[in-house]
């Protein structure tokens, strides 16, 4: 999977809602832009959804678009805290039901050809928390930053972060007073629209990333 | 005492046979499409859209009895009937989500077998009384199935790898239907006049 984020150089900045008073100027902030994320045929991607759609709609249909005609059987798979659900992509018909893709939630695509997809939105400015709670989750940056998550204070001992290396499993481990059991110890290096699972062996933990234009 | 420890057995093998399963995905693919033989001699068609049901059964590898083939554990989906039933979404294509085989080592191997029908009939025993068109497809082998029990949990593994092409719907022959047709009027006949 080759990530490659293009919101630094194209994302337009609107200033919208400008509004004055007496002592200050208010602005409204909306960073937009996309990430294409380039899938290999018939190999399982774990992404995340790095975007917030414009309209709103968080359907997959709105946030993995495959290309019709050269996908049919590509898969996406979600985890629901305890079990994989999945759906298939069938050519002129699209997604086989509709499927909540939230911000920062980690998935798997599988397609069946080689292309490339592009979220399309909003970036999330100022604090953005992602609760980890008890047991696994799939999750992703809900900003499109890469970096080395969730930092070296989040974690209790004995958790665990599954990165997906295209056709394993890395699996880098929490010690408590050290940190992550990576190179960086703030945890291991996540691109862009990356996903992973996060196995919390003790209370719930929670994972703030803060970008501020 | 002795209660307690039947009870406590029963709730060990209860938690062993939650956990003792296997996961897959219960799709196919433009390759394996099913069609009906509409009995007429004319080409076969794929199933339509919207016009019929297909369920996943399992049995231990090697069976070939169709009888000992039990319907698989289903995840409720907007493709899925509350009775397991994955309806066509186009044209001989299903794609019904996750389904669970219990009963097996988590990610092992499995003997799978489709039966589908046309119509409405929300069951396969609603489908055999009501004379709609059925049929199988050929018993098949899933050599390894996703292990959720895994950590991190293995991913379902997709039954249209290895879903095999030539399953066939049949709408029953006339001479069929006619036979069936005698039979149950025979059958009244012989209630009544016992």
């Amino acid at each position: 999977m080759r990530t490659k984020t293009i919101l630094a150089a194209a994302a337009f900045i609107a200033a919208g809602a400008l509004y004055s008073t007496a002592q200050s100027n208010v602005y409204s902030l909306n960073i937009v832009g996309y990430v294409n994320v380039d899938l290999t045929a018939n190999q399982y991607a774990l992404l995340s959804n790095p975007l917030k759609p414009s309209d709103g709609n968080y359907d997959v249909s709105n946030i993995v678009k495959l290309a019709d005609g050269s996908s049919d059987s590509s898969q996406c798979l979600t985890w629901s805290g305890t079990a994989w659900e999945s759906i298939d992509w069938l050519d002129g018909v699209g997604w086989s039901e509709p499927k909540n893709i939230a911000l920062g939630q980690g998935f798997f695509v599988r397609a069946t050809s080689n292309q490339t997809i592009t979220f399309v939105g909003e970036v999330q400015t100022g604090t953005s928390s992602t609760t980890l709670s008890p047991g696994l989750s799939l999750v992703g940056s809900k900003v499109p930053v890469a970096g080395n998550y969730p930092g070296s204070t989040v974690g209790n001992d004995s958790d665990a972060i599954f990165v997906w290396a295209g056709s394993a499993w890395d699996t880098i481990d929490y010690i408590g007073g050290l940190g992550w059991t990576s190179a960086d110890p703030n945890g291991p290096a996540i691109g862009v629209a990356q996903g992973f699972f996060y196995n919390n062996t003790g209370a719930a933990l929670n994972w703030e990333v803060t970008l501020n234009p | 005492m002795k209660k307690t420890l039947i009870t406590l057995m029963a709730v060990g093998a209860a938690s062993t046979m939650a956990f003792a399963q296997g996961t897959v995905s219960f799709n196919n693919n433009a390759a394996s499409i099913v069609m009906v033989d509409p009995g007429d001699g004319s080409a076969l068609v794929p199933a339509p859209a919207n016009g019929g049901f297909v369920q996943l059964l399992w049995a231990p590898v090697g069976t070939t009895d169709l009888n000992l083939f039990q319907p698989t554990l289903n995840v409720a989906g907007a493709n899925i009937t509350e009775n397991g039933a994955a309806r066509f979404l186009a044209p001989g294509r299903f794609a019904a989500g996750v389904v669970t085989i219990p009963s097996i080592s988590p990610g092992g191997a499995a003997a799978l077998v489709v039966r589908g029908w046309l119509g409405t009939a929300p069951t396969w025993a609603d489908a055999v009384n009501q004379g709609a068109p059925t049929g199988w497809s050929p018993i098949f082998t899933i050599p390894a199935t996703g292990d959720p029990t895994a950590l991190p949990p293995g991913l379902p593994v997709a039954v249209n790898t290895v879903f095999p092409a030539g399953m066939v719907i049949a709408v029953p022959e006339p001479t069929s239907m006619a036979l069936a047709g005698l039979g149950a009027a025979a059958l009244l006949i012989f209630r009544r006049r016992k």
